[in-house]
């Protein structure tokens, strides 16, 4: 079966010169789950906005489902592609149900279709369509708004879904429910994921793949399993993380 | 306040006169300015220059742009859009005030929206006009309204200075309660012009409280019917401001005679006594267009909006031609009537028998103890008086620094400077036994004040003369005629009577000449 997603020596530059990216390769195979590990500016964002063409490789190529993605149509692209913003970036003068319904509507879906799978995904997202549908974002806890972004990003099936710092936003607490709930999801529907994150433990957790990212290079690129193997300083100082972070959460 | 009938229909009428002034303007500023805003938001570097450009045509009075617009014919097929005197002029003056709050809004509007929605958007798989209907345009629309509601109500107030040039409106009553100094009809113009920004702020209230329903039916293309709508709205107001602009109709008819006056009482009633004079000639249709503030007047008629008005001999040298007078020159009517010849095309009639320039004015008592009513007899006198000037005459160069050296005038003690008006109260009190006013003034005659010769000519003269178009003239045979049946019709005595008529007696122009000419002359 063809490859989702396929990095092949892709590196993307500033026009003032800046490097943002450089020479990353990578392959996803269906149903898998690869997380771009990074401190903040290291190039997780760029990475994740050239797979939906926010923007443009200045080196290399792009395929999604075989395709280099500057030959696609860069609408039907993005509206194969699902995508999961740090804070949700719900349009807040909109519904819920209008909120998760965008892609499929954009895509022409019958209404009654559209409503019967807003209301399929808001109950795996563990929302009451009746309670919460005809909501605004305003009304919703941080919670209950990456919820409804996820349910949003699912709602017409993508080929590839990309979550970019998706639970960085939220208390301790809800994260961490949020995110044991999340992993049960990705298992079950067994989606083609990217994600963006700076927190090794969800990394671990999620992963089949790890990216690790420092100045716009692949410092360490393998199963999560190796992490603890490389001696890239990088990587030793997020491994240092997650012990210091363990032993905080441990004091909570 | 109970208004007879008459008065009633007629606020009726300018209230819905100012209605419509705000509507066009408003319909033209919000379908040019928010487009606008629009271009401007997506090249943020045009956007600051435009902006500021914007920002400074704010900051020109309003009767200033009236000056710069009139002369300016603008054309396109044959259709005047801005230039004369008319609404269509206001309404491009009153467009120029509205579109900074409106295009400054819609450019916030825009920036405010989080562009991490924006992104989301794009991300989605909208497309970038999807983006701008269903997402920036709605969030942005609530800043964008302010700006409108903002641009509403000033120009609400704005327009009142439309009647200045002949547009109609509200300002009327205001304009002409200022002259007459009527605080009635100064509130008869500001309170329903208040009541009618009230209105339409709490009309631009209800509005904000409308959540737009823009997401419910996204994949049905109500959109597209939307965006046709902007350009029909657009042409819409343009086509309703061109009618309107239309109303008072165009001067060219072979029989029509546009009259034009000054905004103040004398010209009023000269204008009435023009209109009037031409009125009793068979088959000979006359439009008035009144209240013509500053030097308005003089470029309605270069512009050929009006055909005729009455000019003063001195504003013409001094105000209109630029030329020095020097005191002593003699006929200035044929210097005048040269000048307008070869400069304007434009016919200076004989004069109407009365000159409005400066009066030295004293009691009857003081002058009965002079030898002669000269200013020169005067001076020996003058050693012993008092005097009360406005501050104009106090200051200019040809006011009393000038007189004062021309005649060697020397006083009791230095003239007092005080308010034109004033200056009246305090000669008849008895503070003071010397001011100067204008000839015509109707308090002159009421005080029963005496007016010395000015005998050596240092005012220039006021001549009251009509001023005609040569193309009337060509375009109506009898005008010439009619217009030089004028000549010296009216003496200084007898305009001080009218004036006071209207100024003191409150009553209409348009009665006061119909009764003259009734009774007066044949």
């Amino acid at each position: 079966m063809e490859s989702p997603l396929v990095f092949r020596d892709v590196s993307y530059r500033l026009p003032d010169g800046r490097r943002l990216l450089e020479g990353l390769d990578l392959e996803l195979g269906v149903g898998q789950t690869l997380v771009l590990l990074g401190r903040s500016g290291c190039g997780k964002t760029t990475t994740m906005k050239l797979i939906n063409r926010l923007l443009e490789p200045t080196g290399g190529r792009i395929e999604v489902e075989g395709r280099s993605t500057l030959e696609w149509d860069i609408i039907a692209l993005r509206r194969r592609i699902g995508y999961v913003l740090q804070d949700a970036g719900l349009f807040p003068h909109w519904t819920v149900r209008e909120n998760v319904g965008l892609v499929p509507g954009l895509l022409g879906w019958e209404p009654e279709r559209i409503q019967a799978r807003v209301d399929e995904l808001l109950e795996m997202l563990g929302l009451d369509p009746v309670v919460h549908a005809g909501r605004y974002p305003e009304a919703l806890s941080g919670g209950q708004r990456q919820r409804v972004g996820i349910a949003r990003a699912l709602a017409a099936d993508p080929a590839i879904l990309l979550l970019d710092e998706p639970f960085s936003a939220l208390d301790p607490i809800t994260r961490r429910g949020l995110q044991a709930e999340f992993r049960a999801l990705v298992h079950r529907l067994g989606k083609t994921m990217v994600l963006v994150t700076h927190d090794i433990r969800e990394a671990r957790a999620l992963a089949h793949q790890v990216v690790l990212l420092h100045e716009g290079r692949a410092v360490f690129q393998g199963a999560p399993g190796r992490l603890e193997s490389s001696d890239h300083p990088e990587v030793r100082a997020f491994l240092a993380c997650l012990e210091d972070e363990g032993s905080v959460e441990d004091l909570t | 306040m109970s208004l007879p009938l008459d008065r009633t229909a007629e606020l009726l009428q300018s209230s819905a006169e100012h209605l419509v002034l705000v509507a066009v303007t408003m319909a033209i500023a919000a379908s040019v300015g928010i487009p606008l805003g629009v271009w401007l938001h997506r090249h943020p570097r045009v956007g600051r220059w435009i902006l500021g450009l914007t920002g400074v045509t704010q900051t020109i009075p309003s009767l200033a742009l009236f000056g710069f617009l009139i002369p300016l014919h603008l054309a396109i097929g044959g259709v005047v859009l801005v230039g004369g005197i008319g609404p269509r002029t206001a309404i491009a003056v009153l467009v120029l005030y509205a579109l900074l709050p409106v295009v400054r809004n819609t450019v916030t509007g825009l920036q405010s929206v989080d562009p991490r929605v924006r992104e989301a958007g794009l991300a989605m798989g909208l497309t970038p006009s999807q983006l701008f209907w269903k997402v920036e345009l709605p969030l942005a629309w609530k800043i964008i309204l302010a700006g409108l509601r903002v641009a509403t109500i000033a120009t609400v107030g704005s327009a009142t200075v439309a009647a200045a040039i002949d547009a109609g409106g509200l300002g009327k009553f205001i304009f002409r309660g200022l002259r007459m100094n009527d605080h009635g009809l100064i509130l008869m113009g500001a309170l329903p012009s208040a009541a009618i920004a009230l209105l339409l702020d709490s009309l631009f209230g209800g509005l904000e409280r409308l959540r737009i329903p823009t997401g419910s039916r996204l994949a049905r293309p109500v959109r597209p019917a939307m965006r046709a709508a902007v350009p029909v709205l657009a042409a819409l107001a343009c086509f309703l401001g061109w009618r309107v602009g239309g109303f008072p109709g165009s001067p060219r008819q072979p029989v029509r005679v546009v009259v034009g006056a000054k905004d103040f009482t004398e010209q009023l009633l000269l204008g009435e006594w023009v209109a009037q004079t031409l009125e009793r000639e068979p088959g000979l249709e006359v439009v008035r267009r009144f209240d013509l503030g500053g030097n308005l007047a003089h470029d309605a008629l270069i512009a050929g909006d009006i055909d005729v008005y009455v000019e003063y001999t001195g504003t013409a040298w001094m105000a209109i031609l630029r030329e020095a007078y020097r005191p002593g020159a003699s006929d200035m009517v044929a210097r005048v009537r040269g000048a307008y010849r070869e400069r304007f095309g434009i016919e200076v009639l004989e004069p109407l028998g009365f000159d409005d320039s400066f009066a030295l004015l004293v009691r009857a008592d003081t002058a009965k103890a002079l030898p002669k009513r000269t200013f020169s007899a005067a001076i020996p006198q003058a050693r012993g008086w008092r005097a009360a000037f406005g501050h104009d005459f106090l200051v200019r160069a040809d006011g009393y620094p000038g007189l004062a050296r021309t005649y060697g005038l020397q006083l009791a003690e230095s003239p007092r400077e005080m308010d034109l008006a004033l200056t009246y109260q305090a000669l008849v009190g008895g503070q003071v036994e010397l001011i100067a006013g204008n000839a015509t003034d109707g308090m002159i005659s009421r005080f029963g004040l005496v007016q010395l010769e000015d005998d050596r000519h240092f005012f220039p003269p006021y001549e009251a003369v009509p001023v005609v178009r040569h193309d009337a003239l060509r375009r109506v045979p009898r005008l010439r005629s009619l217009l030089e049946g004028l000549a010296g019709g009216l003496d200084r005595r007898t305009m001080r009577l009218l004036n006071d008529a209207v100024d003191h007696r409150h009553r209409e122009p348009r009665e006061v000449i119909r009764e003259h000419l009734t009774a007066g002359r044949p």
